[in-house]
């Protein structure tokens, strides 16, 4: 592994009602962003299990990145709030794991934010990087 | 495995230029589970579509991914496409590789590999997929409407008129909600009745349109398309089939309570018809149950019933009333220990109404013919003709049997007669109540003792039952020494020798020992004979048993009482000199739950007495009656408590000997009882207990009502009272009346029948009783309205305390033509035309700190139109509207606005601080910050314009339909923007000013589109919801329940008896969140199922 | 239009003294129409927080009204906002206080007040009357 050239993998798991449709206007508005973040759609943020989040780092994400509406937009009102509740358990259980928490990211993105999108995907992407691989190695 | 057929599309080169496509087809031609990949320039055109369809036949696909745009253009062209091709259109799924890809890299190798790494995944998911087939449910094409405000009346006309049959619940007895209730309505000054009386008839007369009013939602369970309503149709206690309107028994009825309709500026009777033009237009009764007094009564006296009568002035219907359950109407009305004052509700403003005063009144106010009659029925036998036996004989005698009632001594009365003296019941008192109840046939044979002139068993032959009313009256003794000397006497032989005529001397000092009413009767009677006497009782004034306003005559006349002495010996030789005493102490409670006296030792001293009276307690006398008959070990006789049947079969028994001794009227309802029994046993029914539901005012409602004290009785001048002349003397009629009309009409509908008496139809139902309906309904649409804010929590602005203080509504009805001043402007306090009136905008609105934090949309407009209106009134009229902001947001409503300023109303900007009275002007301290001054108005009158709340009972409403509400109990709706008629929950949709506050053409506008949602669905047999639900894995489930809480649209439910989770499909809605939340995976969404999850994870990050 | 906000940090200096958002009122003028010293004060209540809100910090501090502040609460009760309006008066009187302006001289005041008067006076007077 070659310093400086570390590609981070992160996968983002997308609500379709608000990220994923913000990442269509950011597709749409042809913004450009890296290409380490590969989607996932669910329904709802809700859906997302924290053994999903454990496994992706398993199986060798250096980042995973949760994407759901913001408080009182949820499609199924408050699948949201049960994603916040659990993403912040779970950071306090990645450290304990010697994960740093800083590698799962939980942002609420709605489907006209395509600049915020690009952004987080740039930020996260860049965040990733200076912290490593996963594996330790880099 | 199944065969996955990819197809990539190029989209021009939105896609071909940042993703080598062909590279691409190749790669994946080489997965796992790839039969068949190809790429095509447009896979949206038919051709590409047509691509899909081929492949599909000819390679036998079992799936399909197409890599393309985003799934949000077109997942369902090509879902529809595979349908074409014969695939399950849920096994088809899209790669987003343009938005999310090709159009946000710009090196094609970096789009490349992630577009790979897109459609791998997405293939993973596809592999796993199910075929599943859209959930279908039929749609029972009925609707339900709650709330006949003009929103429900709106939606349901709509509905209706699309060909759909609804059913329109109302709570109260008409439809019209607060529309009605207005006089005009902004901008255009349309007579509200006008435009909304045609509709309302429209309602009613609709073949498709089912009006339940005076009906309430009880139960409602299911999902849209299928809802099972349970509606409760209350009972108005009139046949509203027969009813037509009339309005007679209005102008019968005696009692008045207060008017909701006119916002408590007028009064409506117990039985009313809401408004005029009421749609239906039938009369209802408010009765809240039985009053109090009723209740307490051990017969049942219709207490309430017969004081409205007497504030009617109908004192022969009193008495009837009064003798439905008491036949002894004089007697009662003199010596009864009245319970039922006990329990009175005015006892907790000031004093209880004199309840058996104003029934003596009506016993003696009149006296009417009576008509004898011959029942010819089956024979009874009563013996004892006290007011047990008779009270039997009389009932008995009015269902028609020929009742012969047997009396040992010469006279019939009982105890009446024999133990009560005549200044407090004259004879004719009891002889009336006597003739009244022979009228009915009833014979009474005097100076018969059964058991001794004749038996039982010759009773038993000839009649078919029998009723012993024997009584109590054989004396106990008080066992000491000396109490066969001569001198002392017994109480009951006593009270009868003078009730008898016989001469009795006493010495000049008497004692009386006992604390019962026959121990003050018999120490008032002593003292008229001219001794001085003295009551010893052996506790305190609090535990004597005789009534504390008999006592209180008697020391009034000048009889002494000692309390806390018992008597231990009579000294005398041959005839009583000296009576020895001992003091005593009160000690723990015993069974009566009174305490205990406990003689104190060696504290004995005697007194000296010519005569002592001993009055400690009777027992009955049955030692004529057969073993057979069970005895308790006081001596009474043991009946069955429900039936009074003794061990011997058709021998009853009731009052003194079965109770010991109690009162007239618990022996009055004995014999009630027992003749009721008697007939449903000779019928061969079963007894029926009436049991009564107790209905009074709330307390806080009588903070209102102001002092009056109670009627006081007349007596006879202490001094004059040396005869046996009646002490009390009877009301007046005024003070009778007046006394009448401190009744609070606690049940409110007193029973009294007179509505029954001219109601031509016979509609009057009374013992009509509540019944439950239930329907079928595919949509409801929800339009229960508003209130206004309890104008009372505005405490400063003295709505409650200052009369002139009216909250608009009330307004609204002085305005009104049909209102209580018939339209024409007067003050509540004293009907004076107001020249200045200050209307108070915000009152409770837009207020955080202490009230409600929104605005109410409506008062701005709507008090302009009062100021207008007053101003068309009272042409020299100055209204004042005190504002913060005017808020004119409709259309023509600044233009009406600017019309109310220019025809002379004062607008000044500032928020009244307070409002209160001084010397008779009503005093409005208020600002206006525009010239920043303090500014204090002198008014006429007061108009607050309340805030807009949701109706009462709203939230638990709301709880019952499983729909949502906001902090402030509004209804919330499925989105604030584009979706403000729909509830979270489907089929359920709302409307009007339920959902938020709103003018009238916004709640029309909102019926509406609530009326055509519900049609929407109602048109379709059947409705399809997406099958991408949750499911449950019933071996994996172990019933914990977690799911269930999650989920935000109550689609899962523990069943208790298999301990698993069920899931509603219709009502899921396929967040996932409840897959999330199990713990041991029974819980999965369809077609996004954990497996998949982790396989397109796993797959998205394997190395190129 | 040109003083108007141009004195943001006395905005903020008065809101930090009293603990209170000045936009939190929106000029009902309830303060005023409840004060029962507002007819003597050149600027009501509500007026000297619509000084304050605007920024106008000469006319703040010109004003009479915060001096007749009997604090006796009437108008932080019934306020719709929750302002606390006399935390606002004390925040200005505290910033005439604190400016050191024109305190009262003890020995400058007349012998015979001095025995006079309850204690009370002078009390309130060292509290308030520094002009």
């Amino acid at each position: 592994m070659m310093k400086g050239n570390f590609e981070p993998k992160i996968i983002g798991f997308f609500c379709k009602w608000c990220t994923s449709a913000a990442a269509d206007l950011a597709g749409t508005s042809r913004k450009k962003y890296p290409a380490n973040v590969i989607p996932i759609r669910f329904f709802c943020s809700s859906r997302i299990d924290p053994q999903h989040i454990l496994q992706a780092f398993r199986n060798g994400a250096d980042g995973v990145l949760i994407g759901g509406c913001h408080f009182g937009d949820c499609h199924y009102q408050n699948g949201n709030y049960k994603t916040a509740r659990r993403v912040a358990l779970l950071h306090k259980l990645l450290e304990g794991m010697g994960i740093d928490k800083r590698r799962l990211r939980l942002e609420w993105i709605s489907a006209a934010e395509g600049e915020k999108f690009t952004k987080v995907i740039k930020e996260f992407t860049d965040e990733i990087k200076k912290l490593g691989s996963i594996q330790g190695k880099n | 495995m199944k065969r996955i057929g990819v197809f990539i599309c190029h989209c021009g080169i939105n896609i071909a230029k940042t993703v080598d496509v062909e590279a691409l087809t190749e790669e994946i031609k080489k997965y796992p589970g790839v039969v068949h990949a190809e790429n095509y320039k447009y896979m949206c055109s038919d051709p590409g579509q047509n691509l899909v369809v081929d492949a599909i036949k000819k390679q036998k696909l079992d799936a399909v991914v197409v890599a393309a745009c985003s799934p949000t253009l077109h997942e369902n062209t090509f879902r529809n496409t595979s349908e074409r091709g014969g695939l399950n259109r849920y096994v088809c799924e899209m790669a987003n590789v343009r938005e999310q890809c090709s159009w946000v890299h710009d090196d094609k190798a970096i789009g490349t590999t992630k577009a790979a790494h897109i459609i791998k995944s997405i293939i993973e998911k596809v592999k796993y997929d199910e075929a599943l087939e859209p959930i279908l449910v039929d749609v029972t094409r009925r609707a339900l409407v709650v709330g006949g405000g003009i929103a429900g009346i709106q939606a349901a006309l709509d509905i209706a008129n699309a060909g759909i049959e609804t059913i329109l619940v109302e709570r109260s007895p008409s439809i019209g909600g607060h529309m009605i209730q207005l006089s005009e309505t902004f901008p255009t000054l349309d007579c509200s009745q006008c435009i909304m009386t045609p509709k309302m008839v429209e309602v009613a007369q609709h073949d498709k349109i089912k009006l339940l009013t005076y009906s309430e939602i009880e139960e409602i369970s299911g999902s849209v398309g299928n809802f099972k309503v349970k509606v409760r149709r209350k009972s108005p206690f009139v046949d509203w089939e027969k009813c037509n309107g009339c309005g007679e028994c209005d102008l019968a009825c005696p009692v008045s309570t207060d008017n909701e309709f006119e916002c408590h500026l007028a009064t409506q009777k117990a039985i009313y018809r809401p408004f005029p033009q009421a749609v239906p237009n039938r009369f209802t009764i408010s009765k809240l149950g039985q009053p109090p007094c009723r209740i307490a009564c051990p017969a049942g006296v219709n207490a309430q019933g017969y004081i409205a009568l007497i504030r009617a002035g109908k004192y022969k219907e009193a008495l009837e009333l009064e003798r439905e359950a008491n036949p002894f109407a004089s007697v009662c009305g003199r010596v009864c220990n009245h319970p039922c004052e006990s329990d009175c509700v005015r006892g907790e403003v000031e004093e209880p109404i004199a309840i058996a005063s104003l029934k003596r009144y009506v016993a003696d106010v009149g006296s009417y013919p009576l008509e004898q009659k011959k029942p010819t029925g089956e024979k009874i036998a009563v013996v004892g003709s006290g007011p047990g036996g008779l009270s039997c004989a009389y009932f008995l005698a009015k269902m028609n049997y020929r009742v012969t009632v047997y009396e040992a001594e010469n006279v019939a009365g009982g105890m009446l007669v024999l133990g009560i003296p005549e200044f407090r019941l004259p004879r004719n008192a009891i002889q009336a109540d006597i003739d009244y109840i022979k009228s009915f046939g009833v014979e009474i044979k005097t100076g018969v003792r059964v058991g001794e002139t004749m038996s039982l068993d010759d009773l038993q032959k000839n009649h078919r039952a029998v009723f012993i009313a024997t009584g109590a009256y054989e004396e106990m003794k008080l066992n000491i020494d000396g109490e066969d000397l001569r001198g002392v006497l017994h109480c009951i032989s006593f009270l009868e020798k003078v009730n008898k005529g016989e001469k009795i001397t006493l010495g000049k000092k008497v004692a009386v020992i006992g604390g019962g009413n026959a121990a003050v009767d018999a120490a008032r009677v002593a003292k008229r004979l001219g001794s001085d006497v003295t009551i010893l009782y052996r506790r305190s004034r609090r535990e004597m048993p005789a009534n504390s306003w008999e006592v209180d005559e008697a020391e009034r006349e000048g009889v002494k009482i000692e309390f806390l002495v018992a008597p231990t010996k009579i000294i005398g030789t041959n005839r009583m000199q000296e009576i020895e005493c001992i003091r005593m102490e009160l000690g723990a409670p015993d069974a009566s739950g009174r305490r205990r006296p406990i003689p104190i030792e060696g504290s004995e001293f005697r007194i000296p007495v010519d005569n002592i009276i001993v009055a400690i307690s009777q027992k009955p006398q049955i030692d004529w009656l057969e073993p057979a008959f069970e005895r308790t070990k006081w001596g009474t006789l043991v009946v069955d408590p429900d039936t009074l049947e003794t061990k011997v079969k058709g021998v009853y028994a009731g009052g003194d000997v079965v109770t010991g001794p109690a009162t007239i009227i618990e022996a009055v309802a004995a014999g009630k009882k027992a003749a009721e029994v008697i007939d449903a046993h000779i019928r061969g029914v079963p007894v029926v207990h009436k049991q009564y539901k107790k209905g009074r005012p709330e307390p806080e409602d009588l903070k209102r009502i102001q002092k009056v004290l109670r009627a006081e009785m007349p007596k006879l001048d202490v001094n004059k009272r040396s005869k046996f002349d009646e002490v009390e003397l009877g009301f007046e009629e005024e003070v009778a009346k007046k006394e009448a009309e401190r009744c609070l009409n606690c049940a409110i509908c007193c029973e009294c029948l007179q509505c029954e008496t001219v109601c031509e139809p016979k509609a009057i139902a009374h013992d009509l009783e509540d019944k439950i309906e239930e329907y079928d309904v595919g949509a409801l649409v929800v339009a229960t309205g508003f209130d206004l804010y309890d104008a009372e929590r505005l405490k400063e602005y003295g709505y409650g305390t200052v009369q002139d203080v009216v909250t608009s509504l009330q307004f609204e009805r002085l305005l009104s033509a049909s209102g209580p001043t018939a339209g024409e402007l007067k003050r509540p306090s004293d009907g004076r035309v107001p020249k200045r009136i200050v209307f108070i905008q915000c009152a409770g609105s837009r207020d955080k700190e202490n009230h409600l934090e929104y605005c109410s949309k409506i008062c701005c407009m709507y008090t302009a139109k009062h100021a207008l209106l007053f101003k068309h009134r009272v042409h020299d009229g100055e209204p004042i509207i005190f504002y913060i902001d005017v808020r004119t947001s409709g259309k023509g409503y600044e233009e009406f606005y600017n019309r109310v300023t220019d025809e002379g109303t004062l607008y000044i900007r500032g928020k009244v601080s307070k409002v209160y009275q001084d010397n008779g002007r009503i005093v409005v301290l208020g600002a206006d910050t525009l010239s920043g001054k303090k500014v204090e108005v002198d008014a006429d009158m007061v108009v607050l314009a309340p805030a807009m709340v949701p109706t009462e009972g709203n939230e638990e409403f709301v709880r019952k339909l499983k729909i949502q509400c906001d902090a402030k109990g509004f209804l919330t709706e499925a989105h604030p923007k584009l979706r403000p008629v729909e509830s979270q929950t489907m089929g359920i949709f709302l409307a009007g000013a339920a959902q938020g506050p709103k003018d009238i053409p916004e709640v029309v506008a909102q019926a509406s589109g609530a009326a055509s949602k519900a049609i929407a669905i109602l048109s379709q047999d059947k409705i399809s919801f997406e099958p991408t639900v949750a499911g449950v894995d019933e071996d994996l489930c172990s019933g914990c329940s977690i799911c269930v809480g999650v989920c935000p649209y109550n689609a899962r439910e523990l069943d208790k008896e298999k301990m698993v989770v069920k899931v509603t499909e219709a009502l899921c809605q396929g967040c996932g969140s409840c897959s999330a939340a199990c713990p041991s995976g029974a819980a999965q969404q369809k077609n996004l199922v954990d497996k998949q999850i982790e396989q397109m994870v796993v797959t998205v990050l394997e190395e190129k | 239009m040109n003083k108007i906000l141009k004195e943001k940090d006395f905005i903020k200096r008065i809101e930090e003294i009293s603990n209170q958002k000045i936009s939190d009122c929106y000029q009902c003028g309830r303060c005023t129409a409840g004060c029962p010293f507002a007819e003597f004060m050149d600027a009501p209540p509500n007026q000297v927080i619509r000084f304050i809100q605007l920024g106008l910090k000469d006319d703040v501090l010109q004003a009479h009204g915060p001096w007749f502040c009997a604090a006796c609460l009437v108008c932080q009760t019934r306020c719709p906002r929750g302002v606390d309006i006399p935390r606002l008066m004390e925040a200005v009187r505290v910033l005439h206080l604190r400016a050191k302006e024109g305190l009262i001289d003890v020995d400058s005041i007349d012998k015979e007040l001095l025995l006079d008067a309850p204690p009370l006076a002078f009390m309130s007077a060292f509290s308030k009357y520094t002009y």
